[in-house]
């Protein structure tokens, strides 16, 4: 189970990559859904209005239905695309939009001047053609010359080359006539200040800017994405290597730890075979004993925990003897030497004996292990030996 | 002798497009939201005490016009402005004689909210609708919404149904488009001459496209003043330009002969006075009654069939 909990992080930073990837993914979606319609509907009102420009500066030629149309959709569909490109949040949009709107309001005006003076001029110059015959038939008093100066001053006024008046005493309709031809020549004036305008309120530019901007914003769009994404990833996978570490030296450690307690139990196992061991406490209180220590001094392992190590201790043992032991692991040394002990019936046993002090994780002796080897057998013998030595001095 | 003045000058004469066209025979509009349209424009309920309709001063079916010069609007009040005929409007460039919008259902907005006009606002005659059984049954059919519970009487579907009924009033078939049409013949010698002078005299370059005229602004009195009440003052109320001052749309000419009286004053009674004044103050052309009478035959060939929407009704 343990181990699987490696997994956790490793899900959470999975998930999290992904959860952030969706939502960054639909946002930019969104995005680039809106700036998809601005740069179409953009391409679309300039193609409008360049229809729309090329239909006025052509209305002599053109359908004049179609111009009609044209004015109107051009109307409704510059309104609404004011509005679409207003409700987006763009500081930048918003400015052109505000550019786009007054250029356009000022062009409306302008679309119908040229129409009306174009009507106009058209008007004057048809009355001019058609009462030219009448100078000539009323005017008999002219010379040849100053007929031919006349209708080269008309034909010249019609074909827009002339500015002035026709200063001919005597003509008939000649106040007519230069009341027509004034009419032309200030209705081409002022034509001629509307075309300016035409091209001074162009919106074409800022309808480029416009889809320009589109564009960079998804570019920008796109970059601040994967960099982010970028960012994500090689976060990401540090958080993973990092886990992996912990995993890796987690398992590793385990191991370690299973081995070295194998080998310990392996350690304990020969000597509990071997030795008698017990533990005590500060005091001298047993704590432990095995079960050889049992076998050996005949008592349960129950007589003896919490007992003091007295319990096996022989009279013949003198006290100096436990003064030096308690002094030699007091002072942190390992004690050795040959005890003779008395078992639960009263026996008496041999055994040489091992205390080692053993260190808490504080570095002060938490207790002490006692290791001792039966030598008995050995100490009988001995025993006997020196009677019958000490006997056969005293015989 | 003249011959190199005359070519500029034939050429100017002449059009690369035929300057008017004909009313197409098969309009496109929806039915149903038209019939909803006339049900509504025929309905007193859209004014401000219940007595006026659109279709007090339009009369229909007749010409679309008062024949009135001036009609009352609403409290009885007097319009100084002759009612224009709303027989083929949705072909015209813009609406009201200033020019006051090139949309149609702002038109229609803009007359029913009018002090002048119908004198209330979209908001009262759609709370007046919603409380009619029968309207709300006929909104819900023709216009299909999301579901069932959203609003269907609202100010777009009333607009859009009157506007759709002013798309259905037009004319077609006149004398005139079955000429335009290649039916030479059906003009008398009279007519077509006077088609011709209506071109040569400078009349088609305003008065041009399908509804011979609508198209364009122009200055009553280009070439001597043209006296009317002085309240009016024209396109001006509108642009603040000084150029614009006694500007007014140049009016359709389509039914002239039945939409009497003219001008935008309504001060002439007659078609002939009105020729007769449109040649001296607009073309500078001096008077000759013969012309006069060949353009007013001309004029009277351009009154077109009833609607279809409105045949039927007495």
């Amino acid at each position: 189970m343990k181990k699987y909990l490696v997994l956790i992080p490793i899900l959470i930073v999975v998930a999290s990559v992904i959860v952030f990837y969706t939502n960054k993914n639909l946002e930019i979606k969104e995005a680039e859904h809106k700036l998809t319609i601005i740069k179409e509907t953009s391409h679309e009102l300039d193609k409008m209005f360049k229809n729309h420009i090329f239909l006025i500066e052509n209305l002599d030629t053109v359908n004049v239905d179609e111009v009609t149309q044209s004015a109107k959709e051009l109307e409704s569909y510059t309104k609404k695309y004011l509005e679409t490109i207003n409700a987006m949040d763009y500081e930048r949009l918003y400015s052109l939009a505000k550019i786009i709107r007054s250029k356009s309001d000022a062009l409306k005006y302008v679309y119908e001047d040229i129409k009306t003076d174009r009507a106009i001029i058209k008007s004057s110059k048809i009355w001019a053609i058609n009462n030219f015959d009448s100078y000539i038939k009323y005017t008999h008093s002219l010379s040849y010359k100053n007929k031919e100066y006349l209708k080269y001053l008309v034909t010249a006024a019609i074909n827009n080359s002339y500015k002035g008046l026709v200063n001919i005493k005597n003509v008939k309709y000649a106040d007519a006539l230069n009341q027509n031809l004034v009419m032309i020549q200030s209705k081409e004036q002022s034509l001629a200040k509307s075309f300016d305008m035409l091209q001074k309120n162009d919106i074409s530019y800022e309808l480029n800017e416009i889809i320009l901007f589109t564009f960079k914003t998804m570019d920008n769009l796109r970059t601040q994405t994967d960099t982010i994404i970028k960012k994500l990833l090689i976060g990401s996978t540090l958080i993973l290597l990092f886990a992996l570490g912990m995993y890796a030296r987690a398992i590793n450690s385990l191991a370690q730890s299973r081995k070295l307690k194998n080998e310990l139990s392996e350690f304990v196992h020969a000597l509990d075979e071997s030795a008698i061991v017990s533990k005590s406490d500060l005091e001298g209180n047993i704590t432990y004993v095995n079960d050889k220590f049992c076998n050996v001094t005949g008592y349960t392992r129950e007589q003896l925990i919490g007992k003091s190590h007295n319990i096996v201790r022989h009279p013949d043992m003198p006290e100096g003897l436990f003064k030096r032991l308690w002094n030699t692991i007091e002072d942190n040394r390992i004690f050795k030497g040959t005890i003779k002990n008395k078992a639960k019936d009263g026996s008496v046993y041999y055994v040489d004996t091992t205390i080692i002090p053993i260190h808490g994780e504080d570095g002060k002796i938490k207790e002490y292990l006692s290791v001792r080897y039966d030598v008995t057998n050995f100490y009988k013998e001995f025993d006997a030996s020196e009677d019958k030595r000490q006997g056969n001095r005293g015989l | 002798m003249y011959k190199f003045l005359l070519v500029p000058l034939a050429s100017l004469a002449l059009f690369a497009q035929e300057p008017i066209t004909p009313i197409s025979d098969n309009i496109i509009y929806n039915k149903a939201k038209a019939e909803l349209g006339k049900k509504l424009f025929f309905d007193k309920e859209l004014s401000k005490d219940g007595k006026l309709s659109c279709a007090s001063c339009h009369h229909l079916p007749g010409n679309g016009a008062d024949k009135k010069r001036f009609s009352r609007g609403s409290d009885n009040k007097t319009i100084h402005i002759n009612t224009p005929t709303v027989l083929n409007s949705a072909n015209n460039g813009s609406f009201f004689f200033e020019g006051k919008t090139t949309d149609i259902k702002k038109q229609v907005e803009i007359s029913i909210e009018s002090p002048l006009e119908l004198d209330t606002t979209v908001g009262s005659i759609l709370n007046r609708l919603k409380q009619s059984k029968q309207y709300k049954e006929a909104f819900d059919t023709v216009y299909t919404r999301q579901d069932e519970k959203q609003e269907s009487v609202t100010k777009e579907h009333l607009l859009d149904a009157i506007a759709e009924f002013e798309k259905a009033l037009s004319t077609p078939n006149s004398k005139f488009d079955k000429y335009l049409r290649g039916d030479t013949k059906i003009f008398t010698k009279e007519e077509a001459t006077g088609y011709k002078k209506f071109i040569s005299m400078g009349c088609v370059n305003c008065h041009n496209g399908v509804n011979i005229g609508g198209n364009m602004y122009q200055k009553m009195g280009i070439f001597t003043p043209y006296t009317q009440d002085q309240t009016l003052n024209g396109r001006i109320d509108i642009t603040n330009r000084k150029r614009d001052k006694y500007v007014y749309k140049v009016p359709s000419l389509r039914n002239i002969a039945i939409t009497a009286p003219y001008m935008h004053d309504g001060q002439i009674r007659t078609l002939k006075n009105a020729i007769k004044s449109m040649r001296e103050h607009q073309l500078g052309v001096t008077n000759n009654s013969k012309s006069i009478r060949q353009i007013e035959a001309f004029l009277r060939t351009l009154t077109g069939e009833t609607p279809a929407i409105l045949k039927g009704e007495r």
